[in-house]
């Protein structure tokens, strides 16, 4: 993990303005991120994880710069060419539906340079091949797709500019299991082909589970946890990372089993908790968590934790038992 | 009651319905057979379009009256029949013995109106009890969901309450008229990974506590897998497998259930490719013929054009599978 970061974010802390007095002056702030740092490698796969509200699209926001953040900043590393896609979760609503496919392909690079239409015609055929469909269904619009085709026109957006850096806003949630499957193993080729860069949001930690070198854990706009994937799935430090671990359904695991808390409504960040975050919710919760809790590392190299007794906590042998995969069926 | 003695709760038999539209029909569902003793728990999972909703919102003739055409089978619920009752002995029977909890508990619950309006008018138009009465049930119901200050809740309205919290109050809602079945269409898509297993566990508990069956409808075969007692796998609007949730999860024997549970991303270690299933959905405006899922199998054979019935493959289980007793 020693390649130097294409993209770094720096303390980016995010308020929104909310509800307004006679004056007009916001009368409450909401709280989306709370200092986030962060680097991006080159050629990585990053997962962002964490439940709703956690503030995993605002992040998204700031790095498609569609949110300007409240402090910290966003660099790109010397010789990046400054260029991010996203494919957002909802195929149905990302794409025009009245443009063609080619159009909606090549519109990053329309928008960009000056390129004749044969030119770009060109470029749509090349990439519609890339993923997997067919070059006569260039000049059809998007309504005469399925759901799985079209997230793979989404794709084929994303990569007509050749961005440094594409965010995979939770690209598989409004699939099926086995539409979901074909998106996730065109992903995969497409980074082993091409050497791209993903950052991806979602909720489905089996999907994160496949797909990803590193994660980051979000609760309520922070992270929490950070580390390779295999060594935060298989020992989370931070005890909220367990708990959504714990809570993941799984094929012959029982409802009943792991950790559980008795609260799972998500605190408030309009205003936002004293010391650690998660302190609340926090079963293991006891003195020194009323401070501010920093990413400290963990015994396992290039693993992070916000929690103060995180090894105290994995030496107690609470951890949980190893990942396990389903033995393929004979 | 009459009722206590009946033991099947909904049995759906050999159920075919079609959608007529623009020049010929939909055939969403084409003979689907799914039966539910009292205060079991059984799940139906499928992919879009696999007509488990369909089924489902038959069970209680909640499709558009008018809209589709029962072509063959029958639905009894609680000994009566479905299809050919009168609209007024359904309106009876929904909510007192049998309820449904839908998957977006927003668009569920009447905006304009507070918790406690709307809890109050179902339980006094099903109970028939007064004021007083009904307001300590709903407060009794809240409290078994484990609703902190039921009091309060009660003076809300819907979009002051978290999506959890909406959905706890539905599926109090729901038993709050002692139903013997109720049918859950996906009730917990819209919640987060930790507020979904407590609602599930709530919903379990309560369930086992008053001998009341649940349909489960989900696309989640793990989901499934944790909270089911038996499961029906559905395809292309057939049912292809059933049996216990272990046996038809662990020993699937039909190629679509195995294909499905291969290309879960839990199945493959990270890096390898996943199992997709080839091909799409077929098109149920034309007709079947033979076994739905054929074009996309890999063990298709000439035999295949023919319709596999379910047959039994070990004690219980089910499958739709000319060749599930080979080991493929």
């Amino acid at each position: 993990m020693n390649t130097p970061p294409v993209l770094t974010l720096d303390s980016v802390r995010v308020r929104f303005p909310v509800g307004a007095d006679w004056l007009g002056r916001p009368t409450a702030l909401v709280h989306a991120l709370n200092g986030i740092d962060l680097s991006v490698e080159r050629g990585e796969v990053l997962g962002v994880v964490g439940e709703s509200g956690c503030g995993k699209s605002t992040l998204a926001n700031v790095l498609t710069h569609l949110v300007k953040p409240t402090e910290g900043r966003m660099v790109w590393s010397e010789g990046a060419a400054q260029k991010l896609q996203i494919v957002f979760q909802d195929p149905q609503s990302s794409l025009d539906p009245r443009l063609p496919v080619w159009r909606v392909i090549t519109e990053p690079v329309f928008l960009k340079e000056k390129r004749s239409t044969s030119e770009l015609r060109q470029l749509a055929g090349d990439l519609v091949e890339q993923v997997g469909l067919r070059r006569e269904q260039l000049d059809r619009y998007p309504h005469e797709f399925s759901g799985g085709q079209r997230q793979r026109i989404a794709i084929a957006r994303a990569l007509s500019s050749q961005p440094d850096v594409i965010v995979l806003d939770e690209p598989t949630s409004a699939l099926d299991i086995s539409v979901q499957a074909q998106i996730l193993n065109l992903l995969d080729e497409l980074r082993r082909n091409k050497g791209l860069t993903y950052i991806l949001i979602s909720h489905n930690i089996s999907v994160i589970r496949h797909m990803c070198d590193r994660i980051a854990v979000m609760y309520l706009g922070q992270i929490v946890e950070l580390g390779a994937a295999a060594s935060v799935l298989a020992q989370p430090a931070h005890p909220y990372t367990r708990l959504l671990l714990d809570s993941v359904p799984e094929i012959g695991k029982s409802l009943d089993d792991g950790l559980a808390v008795e609260e799972t409504e998500l605190p408030s960040n309009r205003r936002l908790p004293e010391g650690c975050f998660f302190r609340e919710r926090c079963p293991f919760s006891a003195n020194g968590c009323e401070q501010l809790q920093p990413l400290v590392a963990q015994e396992t190299a290039n693993h992070f934790a916000r929690c103060h007794r995180a090894s105290e906590l994995h030496s107690l042998k609470l951890q949980l038992p190893a990942a396990h995969f389903l033995e393929p069926y004979p | 009651m009459k009722n206590t003695t009946v033991q099947t709760v909904l049995d759906i038999k050999d159920l075919s319905i079609e959608f007529p539209i623009y020049k010929g029909a939909v055939h969403a569902v084409n003979g689907v057979t799914v039966h539910i003793e009292r205060g079991e728990v059984v799940g139906i999972v499928g992919e879009s379009g696999s007509a488990k909703s369909v089924t489902a919102m038959m069970a209680m003739r909640l499709l558009p009256e008018g809209r589709f055409n029962v072509t063959g089978g029958s639905v009894t619920l609680l000994g009566r029949d479905v299809v050919a009752a009168r609209e007024q002995d359904m309106l009876d029977m929904r909510g007192r013995d049998v309820s449904m909890i839908f998957q977006e508990p927003l668009t569920a619950l009447n905006p304009t109106q507070r918790i406690e309006r709307q809890m109050l008018e179902v339980i006094r138009l099903h109970r028939g009890c007064g004021k007083q009465e009904a307001r300590a049930l709903a407060i009794s119901l809240l409290g078994d969901m484990r609703i902190a200050d039921p009091e309060q809740v009660l003076q809300r309205y819907p979009f002051e309450l978290s999506g959890g919290m909406r959905q706890r109050i539905l599926i109090a809602l729901a038993f709050s008229c002692d139903p013997k079945i109720i049918i859950a269409d996906e009730p917990t898509t819209a919640l987060d990974v930790t507020v979904q297993r407590q609602v599930l566990q709530l919903m379990r508990a309560k369930a086992r506590d008053l001998g009341t069956a649940i349909l489960f409808i989900s696309h989640d075969l793990a989901l499934v897998s944790q909270f089911c007692d038996r499961v029906y796998v559905m395809y292309a609007g057939s049912v292809v497998e059933d049996g216990p949730t272990a046996a038809v999860l662990c020993t699937p024997k039909h190629p679509y259930t195995r294909a499905l549970l291969r290309a879960l991303p839990e199945c493959a270690k990270p890096g390898e490719l996943l199992q997709s299933i080839p091909g799409t959905v077929p098109n149920l405006s034309q007709p079947l013929n033979g076994c739905s899922f054929a074009p996309r199998c890999s063990q298709m054979q000439p035999n295949c054009s023919n319709k596999p019935p379910l047959q039994t493959v070990a004690p219980k289980h089910r499958a739709a599978c000319w060749f599930a007793e080979e080991t493929l």
